[in-house]
C-alpha cells in the first residue's frame, strides 16, 4: 500500500469530468423506477447542464427552471424512456431544446449577449458580476470578457467541446451542421476567444 | 501521473485543450509537470507559441465557468421532487376553466384544512445517497448518521410521542446514538427484517441484497432476528460483527475501524482481497468489472486508501494491485 497516494491530486483531476461509464446503467435503473439511479442522475449533470445553458442564454432563473422541467420530465415519463447510445448527449440535446423553447416564448427574459445594443444591465447579470468579482477581481472580469464576446455559435461549440466533452459527431447533430464545419466553427471560435485575450492584456 | 503523454509536437491549441495532463497543469501546477513542459518547451521551440495560447484558453475558459450555489442545487432537486407528486392537479387546471370559482373557493378552504391537518401529522422523512456520494444527516433527537453511497435511510418523523426512536435503512450507514434521558429505545431495521435495538452507542449497519452485516464500536446493542420457528435474540459487544445471511447468524470479533473508515472518506484494508474491493466499487459507485485472469481475484492488500470517485478508485485499486485496468465505453477491463 501506498502512503504516497496523493488524494488532492485525484479529487482535483477528476472533479470536472464525471466518468460517464455508467451512465446508461443509471439509465435503464430509471426506466425500472430506482429514485436513486434518478438522483444520481442529477447530480452528475446538474452543473454542467447549467454552465451550457448559462452560455447560451445567461438567465440564470431560465437555465434552472429548464433543469427542473428537463429531470421533471423525465422521471414523469421514465416507463417510456427509449433506449439511447449516449445520456450525456440526449440531456443535451433536450434542455438545449427546452431553453430553446422558453427563450422564444419569452423574449423580455432573453438577454442575448450577442446584442451589442444591450443599454440595460439585467439583473442576474449583476449578481453574476458580483459574484465574480468576489473571488478574483482583476483575472475574471477580464477572462469572462473573452467568452462573452464572441459570436453566439461560437461560444456554444467551445462550451460543448472543452466543458461537455461532446466529440464532433454529437456537436454536429447537435447545433444541426456537418462535422467538417463543426471542426471548423471550432478553430475559428478558439482564434476569436484567443484575440480577444491578447486584446484586453 | 499517469497520463499517457501523447506526441505533444504535433498538438493544434485544440488538442492540448483537450489533454487531461496538459489541462491539469495549466490550473495547478506541479513540480515534475513543470519539469516536463520546460523541457518540451527547449525541444520544441516553434511550437511554444501554440503552447502559450493553449495554456492562456484553458485559463480564461475555467474563469468564465458557471456553477450553480449549493442551495440552488438543493432548491431545483427539490423543486423536480415535488412536480413528480403534483402533476395531476396541473393538467385538471388547465383543462377547464369555466365557472370554477365557487368550486375554487370551496376546494381552497378543504387544501387549507387538509394542509392544516398534514403539517401537523407525522411525515415520512426519507434520504438517500447516489453513487459515490455520503451524507450526515442529524435526526430528531439529534443523533448522529452518515449514510454511505447508494443508500436509503427513512424514518416517520413522530419520535417524541412514539415508545421507540425507528429507523430503517437500505445500504450502508454509520450511527451514533444519543441516549435519552428516559432511556428511550432507538431501533434500526433492515430490509430483511433485523431489528437492532439500541440505547445510545456507535455502530455501522451494511445491508445490500439481503445479507445484513452490524458492527459494533461502542456501547451495547441487542440485535432481534426474523426467525421462524423462534424470535432469535443476540446481545453485542463492542469489536463483534455479527453478520446474518439467509437465516443464518455468525458473530466475529473483528477490527471495527476497518468497517467504519469510510465515514471518514478513508477504505481501510487489511489483507482485503481484490474482490471485495471490487464488490465495494460495485456497490458504492456502480462500477462494472470485468476481469480476464479471474485469479488476480485473490491478491490482497492492507493500508488505506482515499474514497472520491468512480474513476479515481479504480485508478487507485490499478496502483495498489500493479494490475492493468483499461476503461471501456461503461465497464472497466482488469487485465
Amino acid at each position: 500500500m501506498r502512503d504516497s497516494l496523493n488524494q488532492n491530486f485525484f479529487k482535483s483531476s477528476n472533479d470536472s469530468r464525471k466518468s460517464s461509464s455508467d451512465d446508461l446503467a443509471l439509465w435503464r435503473s430509471i426506466k425500472n423506477g430506482n429514485d436513486l439511479a434518478f438522483s444520481s442522475l442529477y447530480n452528475r449533470y446538474a452543473q454542467q447542464l447549467f454552465n451550457y445553458g448559462m452560455h447560451l442564454c445567461h438567465n440564470r432563473e431560465l437555465c434552472k427552471d429548464s433543469i427542473q422541467e428537463l429531470f421533471t420530465y423525465l422521471w414523469n415519463r421514465k416507463e417510456s424512456l427509449s433506449e439511447i447510445d449516449s445520456v450525456k448527449y440526449y440531456l443535451l440535446k433536450s434542455f438545449r431544446n427546452l431553453l430553446i423553447k422558453s427563450i422564444e416564448k419569452d423574449r423580455k427574459f432573453f438577454v442575448d449577449l450577442d446584442d451589442k445594443h444591450e443599454q440595460f444591465q439585467p439583473e442576474t447579470f449583476v449578481e453574476e458580476e458580483i459574484i465574480l468579482k468576489e473571488i478574483n477581481f482583476l483575472k475574471r472580469e477580464k477572462m469572462n470578457f473573452a467568452l462573452s464576446n464572441i459570436p453566439k455559435r461560437q461560444r456554444e461549440i467551445i462550451v460543448l467541446r472543452y466543458f461537455n466533452e461532446m466529440n464532433y459527431q454529437e456537436i454536429s447533430s447537435l447545433m444541426g451542421i456537418s462535422v467538417p464545419s463543426a471542426h471548423n466553427l471550432l478553430s475559428k471560435s478558439l482564434q476569436s476567444m484567443l484575440a480577444i485575450i491578447g486584446k484586453s492584456k | 501521473m499517469n497520463y499517457p503523454k501523447s506526441n505533444y509536437s504535433e498538438f493544434s491549441v485544440e488538442d492540448f485543450i483537450m489533454d487531461p495532463f496538459f489541462k491539469e497543469w495549466v490550473i495547478q501546477s506541479s513540480p515534475e509537470a513543470d519539469e516536463f513542459w520546460i523541457h518540451w518547451k527547449e525541444e520544441n521551440p516553434s511550437k511554444v507559441e501554440i503552447l502559450e495560447d493553449a495554456k492562456k484558453a484553458v485559463l480564461a475558459l475555467e474563469k468564465s465557468q458557471f456553477t450553480l450555489k449549493e442551495e440552488e442545487f438543493k432548491e431545483i432537486w427539490k423543486g423536480i421532487n415535488s412536480s413528480k407528486t403534483q402533476k395531476p392537479a396541473i393538467v385538471e387546471k388547465t383543462k377547464r376553466r369555466l365557472a370554477i370559482w365557487p368550486y375554487a373557493s370551496a376546494a381552497a378552504f378543504l387544501v387549507l384544512l387538509l394542509a392544516f391537518f398534514w403539517i401537523r401529522m407525522p411525515k415520512e422523512i426519507e434520504y438517500l445517497t447516489g453513487y459515490g456520494e455520503t451524507q450526515k444527516i442529524i435526526l430528531p433527537d439529534s443523533s448522529i448518521v452518515i449514510l454511505n453511497a447508494s443508500s436509503k435511510l427513512t424514518f416517520i418523523d413522530n419520535w417524541e410521542s412514539e415508545a421507540a426512536r425507528e429507523i430503517w435503512i437500505e445500504g450502508e450507514a454509520f450511527f451514533e446514538v444519543k441516549h435519552m434521558q428516559d432511556h428511550q429505545p432507538f431501533k434500526v431495521w433492515s430490509s430483511n427484517g433485523i431489528g437492532i435495538e439500541v440505547l445510545g452507542t456507535e455502530f455501522n449497519v451494511y445491508n445490500r441484497s439481503n445479507e445484513t452485516e452490524v458492527v459494533l464500536n461502542s456501547g451495547v446493542v441487542s440485535l432481534s432476528f426474523p426467525v421462524k420457528e423462534k424470535e432469535g435474540k443476540i446481545l453485542m459487544k463492542p469489536g463483534e460483527m455479527v453478520q446474518f445471511k439467509d437465516s443464518k447468524f455468525q458473530k466475529k470479533e473483528v477490527n471495527a475501524s476497518l468497517y467504519t473508515s469510510w465515514k471518514d472518506d478513508v477504505l481501510n484494508l487489511d489483507e482485503t482481497s481484490l474482490k471485495d474491493i471490487l464488490n465495494v466499487a460495485k456497490t458504492n459507485y456502480g462500477v462494472d468489472v470485468e476481469i480476464e485472469n479471474e485469479a488476480v481475484l485473490e491478491l490482497t492488500a492492507s493500508g488505506s486508501m482515499p474514497l472520491s470517485d468512480a474513476e479515481n478508485f479504480m485508478k487507485q485499486v490499478s496502483m495498489i494491485f500493479n494490475i492493468e485496468i483499461t476503461k471501456e465505453e461503461n465497464k472497466y477491463l482488469i487485465k
